[in-house]
């Protein structure tokens, strides 16, 4: 009964972080290539996300902090960064990335700061939500062994 | 393994390439041109899934893009470990991403080349498929040593069994010595096996052929 909870418990965070917008499909796209030759696929991607993109935001830091901007060098670290986040389909994440661009384009300076401080915060967030996540999958255990509810 | 790789002509290979923009695969051809490689390119995966069941030991190396429409370059390294084909898999990208770099490296590419390609890179391709065709002989070679060790352990066990009853056993001691082995003490050793290097058991799924 325990792992019938488990599972639940686990699907239910899932739903929650699609409905609340932080995922989205790429995530099912990187689950559908996880097997029995790769059973920790999608942690071990998300885990080399985070890792990676920790470079290219102390990056975007330093940059930012420039005077003047430059404007382009921005917008190329945050198309490289976008382009992982698209990957593992970190949904509010792209978003915020998206409207950075926009505020680079426009060489608005305090909309590029603020989007970033708002992108940050969100990057943190879906963070913790996954680690929850990856933790309560592990201790459930594979899908097999419990009962599964249509 | 006998067609995966040749000894005689080890630099001659059997290319096939995926790739949605012919300009791509108009270089590619160029560079196998250059050094007397076949190629066969496609601008869709699913026709190249086909070729690629119906002649299985027909290509030594497969050149992939990562971005194709349909099934991508991911869900086809997926799809050449589970038909276990043994041509290694390279992946292209127009963009250079680490994490693509990471999530193709762990499905099982085994380059990442980032597009233009540059016609060098053909220069020394072939040395993907000889390092892996030597992995494999060394698996291979390590499990006939796992099967000859387990063999002459059997032996010699029955060898022990033999010299503590004395005499020699008559047929109801057992089939110590006869048993399967074709011969006394030293039997034949089996044949390596299978054709197919072994791998880590893990279970097929076979789509069929």
């Amino acid at each position: 009964m325990d792992k019938i909870h488990s599972h639940r418990q686990v699907a239910a965070i899932k739903h929650s972080l699609f409905d609340q917008g932080y995922l989205d499909e790429q995530f099912i796209q990187l689950e559908e290539l996880q097997d029995d030759a790769n059973p920790n696929f999608v942690e071990e991607i998300v885990t080399l996300y985070y890792r990676d993109s920790s470079r290219l935001i102390s990056n975007l830091d330093h940059t930012l902090e420039r005077n003047p901007l430059d404007f382009n060098k921005l917008d190329t670290l945050m198309h490289q960064f976008k382009g992982s986040s698209s990957s593992i389909g970190a949904k509010r994440v792209k978003a915020e990335c998206t409207l950075f661009r926009e505020y680079c384009r426009a060489r608005n300076g305090e909309g590029c700061r603020r989007s970033f401080q708002q992108m940050k915060k969100e990057y943190a967030t879906l963070r913790k939500k996954l680690e929850t996540y990856f933790q309560l999958a592990r201790q459930a255990g594979p899908l097999e062994t419990a009962y599964r509810p249509k | 393994m006998a067609k995966y790789y040749s000894e005689k002509s080890p630099t001659a290979l059997t290319i096939l390439a995926i790739d949605k923009d012919p300009e791509v695969l108009e270089l590619i051809k160029k560079g196998c041109n250059k050094y007397s490689y076949e190629v066969m390119t496609f601008t869709d995966t699913l026709p190249a899934v086909d070729v690629l069941r119906g002649n299985r030991d027909d290509f030594n190396l497969i050149l992939m893009d990562l971005h194709m429409p349909g099934m991508d370059g991911y869900e086809f390294l997926r799809f050449v470990r589970r038909e276990e084909f043994f041509a290694p898999v390279i992946v292209m990208s127009s963009e250079e991403n680490r994490l693509s770099a990471g999530m193709a490296f762990l499905l099982g590419a085994c380059d990442y080349w980032v597009k233009p390609l540059g016609e060098y890179l053909f220069q020394t391709v072939w040395t993907h498929v000889y390092r892996k065709y030597l992995n494999e002989k060394r698996k291979q070679k390590d499990n006939e040593k796992l099967e000859d060790d387990n063999q002459k352990r059997e032996t010699n066990e029955d060898a022990v069994v033999v010299s503590s009853v004395g005499e020699t056993p008559s047929s109801e001691d057992g089939d110590v010595i006869e048993s399967n082995k074709s011969g006394p003490v030293n039997p034949q050793l089996p044949s390596a096996g299978s054709s197919r290097p072994q791998r880590r058991t893990k279970t097929k799924n076979r789509k069929g052929k």
